[in-house]
Order: structure tokens, then sequence, then C-alpha cells
């Protein structure tokens, strides 16, 4: 229950919309296609689904090679974005349909259809019509017909997008629950950072038809390999600082106008040049108020003003300017600092990420 | 409300009531002259009620009213438009839908070529296919037959229908049809299964539509029919054109007025749905 994409491209007439994709899941792994709209994650999907064909490449699931396979042979199931049930089937014979078309007989197929429903929680609800049920449970009769064919592989494309935050919380955790259940691969397509966070252990990250990042949402959080996946992922915009690198008595140090802090426990992809343009990136969850925060990892320390402030609940986003160039961060608080009040800042630079300016990828 | 508006709306309603009353006329003056005897409709007004009522007129029409030298009435022309109007309306209405979902379902790039190409046929006058069809019928060994004209029907019925699912089904999402090629269902399953039972009230419109069309039928059914098997239309026109004697009007009418009702109790009875899949078919796409 693999899945195995080896430079997949699409194209649409002369233009690309997938660049030459290669990923590797294993069995049991949820993959999320992360991006914005646009970015060939939908397509890709479908691909994944036999519902478009490739322009290029290989699609193995199970290590068997499936790039020219009917949808049906393929043995996956797919949730879709609005759902779509059939209107003038019952959620019975929706969830059954597929069986149904398997040719599976009357009696095997009603009793899957019941076992469906009543793991998710909707045996209730068999002789209703789409029509006289909530999105939710239009939600969990979709994820049933997918379920009840036991497939290889689940596909789901935005599948909580058209629910309310509250039931897209619960949604998130039930789907959890299933794949921990079913153990088989899932892969979830969103443009929701949090969502791909919450669920995945492997995410792509898409951006104009490429694979910006593959890899653990630990990896994507914690080293983004370019400046596109810093900036997409994370509750709090990544903040950028433009300064240099100093290799001094064999130690590497950010430098920002008068400012230097210590980068020794960075692990450069390629040993970096003295004087090196870089950018800094740093999350505003990384920069505190207190030293006593950072026990034993080496900081970048800066006496900065406030700019602006807002209040967020029980937390503050605070902006400081810091050579001319803007830091935001966030401390659990309930009073906003005075715009134009001094403070000292301490930034964890064991959880940073240094981008080359020009290229915008990892150094 | 103010007083002009009251004045407005009771202008309105004036010329509505006259118009009514103007396109109603014939079908007044047809009803009362269709229950008068021939000695009443001698001496008295055309819009003047009968003087003894009578269905006299309406029996002969139906059963005893000579077409040449057949006087059966039309009863058996009735049965016979029936026997051409079926199997040409369902096919058309088939092939109609059939379309509709292939367009807009399983898009080719053709498609929309094709459908400009239907839109444009469908506005060429009828009269400049008399020829290609007649040498086509011939060519195909069925002129003159009656299943020449059930495929002529048929053919004809089919822009209309097509226009009107095809219409239907841009409104109907594709994720619908996705869901099923995952479930496995091949292309008829699709469209048996999940396609057609969405479509009631535009399968309604596009059966009275068509159906009005072939039992209004004259030009196709004088031209292409079986001389010894005509459709309503066609002998309704030799009834009235069969003169033995005194010309029967009231019978004539009658006649008239017979043929005419299958259409209007049609468009009564199915008017609901009319509007429905019209708007259903025309609004949202």
């Amino acid at each position: 229950m693999s899945l195995t994409l080896k430079n997949v491209v699409k194209s649409y007439g002369r233009e690309d919309v997938l660049h030459d994709i290669s990923l590797h899941v294993s069995e049991g792994d949820f993959l999320v296609l992360l991006g914005s709209s646009g970015c060939g994650k939908s397509t890709l999907l479908n691909c994944v689904a036999g519902l478009e064909d490739v322009t290029s490449g290989r699609i193995e699931i199970k290590g068997r090679d499936v790039t020219r396979s009917e949808p049906a042979d393929r043995n996956v199931a797919m949730v879709f974005q609005s759902y779509a049930l059939y209107p003038t089937m019952t959620v019975a014979r929706n969830i059954g349909f597929g069986l149904e078309c398997a040719r599976v007989p009357r009696a095997v197929r009603e009793e899957a259809v019941l076992r469906v429903a009543k793991t998710l929680q909707i045996d209730r609800l068999l002789k209703r019509k789409p029509g006289q049920l909530s999105g939710g449970q239009r939600q969990r009769v979709a994820i049933g017909r997918a379920l009840v064919r036991d497939p290889d592989l689940f596909l789901l494309d935005e599948p909580m997008s058209n629910l309310d935050t509250k039931l897209r919380n619960q949604m998130r955790f039930e789907l959890r629950e299933l794949h921990r259940t079913v153990k088989r691969t899932f892969v979830l397509v969103t443009h929701d950072q949090t969502e791909a966070m919450s669920m995945a252990t492997m995410i792509a990250v898409l951006d104009k038809g490429y694979v910006q990042q593959f890899g653990t949402p630990y990896d994507v959080f914690y080293r983004p390999q370019n400046r596109f996946v810093a900036e997409f992922v994370g509750t709090n915009k990544m903040n950028f600082l433009e300064g240099e690198l100093r290799i001094c008595a064999g130690k590497v140090h950010f430098v920002i106008g008068s400012h230097s802090a210590p980068l020794s426990g960075y692990g450069f992809i390629s040993p970096p040049e003295d004087g090196q343009k870089a950018t800094l990136g740093v999350r505003p969850e990384n920069i505190y108020r207190q030293k006593g925060r950072l026990e034993g990892h080496e900081c970048l320390e800066a006496h900065l003003t406030v700019t602006r402030s807002e209040l967020m609940g029980g937390d503050v986003q605070v902006w400081f300017d810091f050579e001319h160039q803007t830091v935001a961060s966030r401390f659990r608080s309930t009073r906003t600092p005075e715009d134009g009040a001094k403070t000292t800042l301490y930034m964890d630079m064991q959880n940073v990420s240094v981008f080359d300016p020009i290229t915008e990828k990892r150094l | 409300m103010t007083r002009r508006h009251t004045f407005r709306g009771a202008v309105l309603y004036a010329v509505a009531l006259f118009f009514a009353l103007y396109f109603l006329a014939p079908l007044y003056v047809m009803l009362v002259t269709s229950f008068k005897t021939l000695e009443d409709l001698r001496v008295s007004s055309i819009v003047s009620l009968p003087k003894v009522w009578t269905l006299e007129p309406w029996i002969k029409a139906w059963s005893g009213a000579c077409s040449g030298l057949d006087c059966n009435g039309i009863e058996p022309y009735f049965i016979v438009t029936i026997e051409i109007a079926v199997p040409a309306v369902l096919l058309a209405v088939l092939f109609g839908a059939l379309n509709g979902y292939v367009m807009t379902k399983w898009r080719s790039r053709s498609a929309d070529l094709l459908f400009t190409a239907l839109l444009i046929g469908s506005f060429v006058p009828l009269q400049l296919y008399l020829i290609p069809l007649a040498v086509t019928l011939r060519e195909l060994g069925i002129f003159g037959t009656y299943p020449g004209l059930v495929l002529i029907h048929t053919i004809y019925g089919i822009p209309l229908t097509t226009m009107l699912f095809r219409n239907y089904y841009t409104t109907l999402p594709d994720e619908l049809v996705r869901a099923a090629v995952m479930d496995g269902a091949g292309f008829f399953k699709i469209f048996f299964s999940v396609i057609l039972p969405l479509s009631p009230a535009i399968t309604i419109v596009a059966l009275i539509l068509v159906f009005s069309g072939v039992y209004n039928d004259f030009l196709f059914a004088l031209t292409f029919g079986d001389p010894a098997k005509r459709p309503i239309m066609a002998a309704v026109q030799n009834i009235v054109s069969s003169v033995y004697g005194v010309r029967e009007h009231n019978v004539n009418v009658a006649a008239v007025v017979i043929s005419a009702l299958p259409t209007l109790f049609l468009f009564l009875v199915a008017g609901r749905f009319f509007v429905r899949g019209l708007t259903q078919g025309a609004v949202k796409g």
C-alpha cells in the first residue's frame, strides 16, 4: 500500500502544471499535499486516482505500476471536496454503490454497508437521502463510501473545507483515528498548513507545480528547504532578516549591522564563505524576552524599539524595528507594550533557518 | 397602495383581459360551432350559443367523418399518430439525454463544436431539409413508410432535446461523475443510475415539447409518411377538404377540437413541471 510517484509530469497543451514530481510514501503513511490554490495539488491527486492521465512518469501503488490503469482498477477510494454523494440514492445505496458496480451479491453488500455505517455511527441514517443530512453527516457518508471498498489508498480532496471550525477539528481527529485503525495509506490535499501539520506523517509542499519540499512535518517546520516553504508553513509568519555570514576563528557568525550571533550549532548544507550574504529566518515563537528560557542555546541579543502591537486573545503580537528591518514576535501576555518602548530580545539561534538571498534556498 | 398604483394595475389587467379574450375567441367559436346542428349553423350567428346542444358532430368527427373514401372519422388516424409519436419521442429524448451527458460530462474538444453545429442546424428552416431527407429515405428504402416517418421525427427532435439536457447537465457538478468513476461505474451505469434519476423535470419538458412537435406535424407526414397511414393533422386536413353534398362545418370543427385536445391537456397538466424544468435548465446554466 505504498505509493510511489516517479518523475510525474502533467501538461495541458503546452503548459506544464506538474513538473517532474517524485515522491514515495510507505504503507500506513499519511501524506498531505500542501499548497495554495492553483499549485497543482488537486491535479496530482486526480492523477493518482486515475481521473486524469499523466503526460509522462510512473505511478506505483503497492509496487504495481498503475500509470495507465482505470480508476476502478487501482483499488483506491476518494473523498471529494463537495462529497459528491448521489442525491437520488439513499445513504445505504450511496455507500454500497461501489460494491454494486463490482457486482458484489446483495447480501454481502448490505452487510458491508451496515458494518461501515456502524463504524462511522451513521447506521441510523441509512434510509435517508443526502439532502436530509447535515454537513458533518454527509462527510461521514462520503468517508463510508471510501471505507466500504477496503482500498489500498484513501485519497481525500480538501475534505474539511466545507465544515465549520468546530466540526473541522472534530473531523480532523476522527480522520486521524480512522487512519490509525484501518492502517492504510492516506493522501490528503489541503491548503491549510495547520491541518497538514496535525495530520501528516509526510508532507509535500507544492508551489507552481513543483514539489518545494517533501519531508516529515518536523522537517518542513524546522528545516524548510527554501523561503517559500518557510513562509507557507507556520501559523505566525516567519521573520526574514538580511545580513551576512562571517567566519572568525573557524566559527560562523550571522552579522546584521552592529549585531552578531554565533551559528556554530547550525548544520550548513555546504560550508559557508566569509562575507557571504544571507537571510536569517526566525519564527516569532522563537523570540523571547527572558534569556532564562534559552539556557545553553546560542542566541542573538538585541535591544529593540516597539513599532506596533496587537492583542490576540491570551497572546500579544509585537513588531520591532531591528536595524531598519521588521521583526514580529509573539508573547504570552494580556497587555500590549506602548509604541516606542525599548525591550531586549533573545532570538533562539538553535531554531533558525539560513537562506541564500538570491536563490532563496536553504544554506 | 396609492391611487396611482391601483389605476396602473387596473389598466394592466384590462389589457391582459383583452388579449386573453382575443386569443380565446377562436376557441369559443369553435366550441359553440361544434355543438350546433347543421340547421342551427345556417341560421345563427357564429358567436351565438347553440339553440339545441348536440354531440352529433363530435361523434361523427370521431368515428364517421369521411377522409377521401374512408368514412371512419379521425379515430384510426389518432391511433396512427400515437404509434408514430411514442417511439419517436422516446428515442429523441433518450438520445438527447445521452448527447447532453456526453457533451457535458465526458468533455472532448469536439463537444462544443458539435453543439454549435447542432444549434445552427436547428435554426435552419424546415423546408430546406425536405429534399435531402427525401433522398436519404429513398436510399435507405424507407420512403413513404411508417419507420421512415418515425426516423425523421426522432432525428428532428434530437437537437432540441440535446439542447435541453445539455443546458441542464452543465449545472450538475462534475464531481458526481468522478465519484461514480471512482466507484467503478461504467459509462452507461453512471448515466442510468446517477444522471438520469436527477433529470425528471427536464425529461418531462423534453417529452412534451417533442410530443407536441410530432403530434402537430403536417409537413413531414404529408411528404414522407405512408399515404395509407396518415397521422392526425394530415387526416384533419383531408376531412375538412372532403366534401359530399353539404359542407359539415360543425363536424369539421369538432374534428379540429378533438385533434387539439391532447396537446392542450398535456400543457395544462404538466405545466408545473414545464416551468420547473425550463428554469432548471436555463437559469443556473
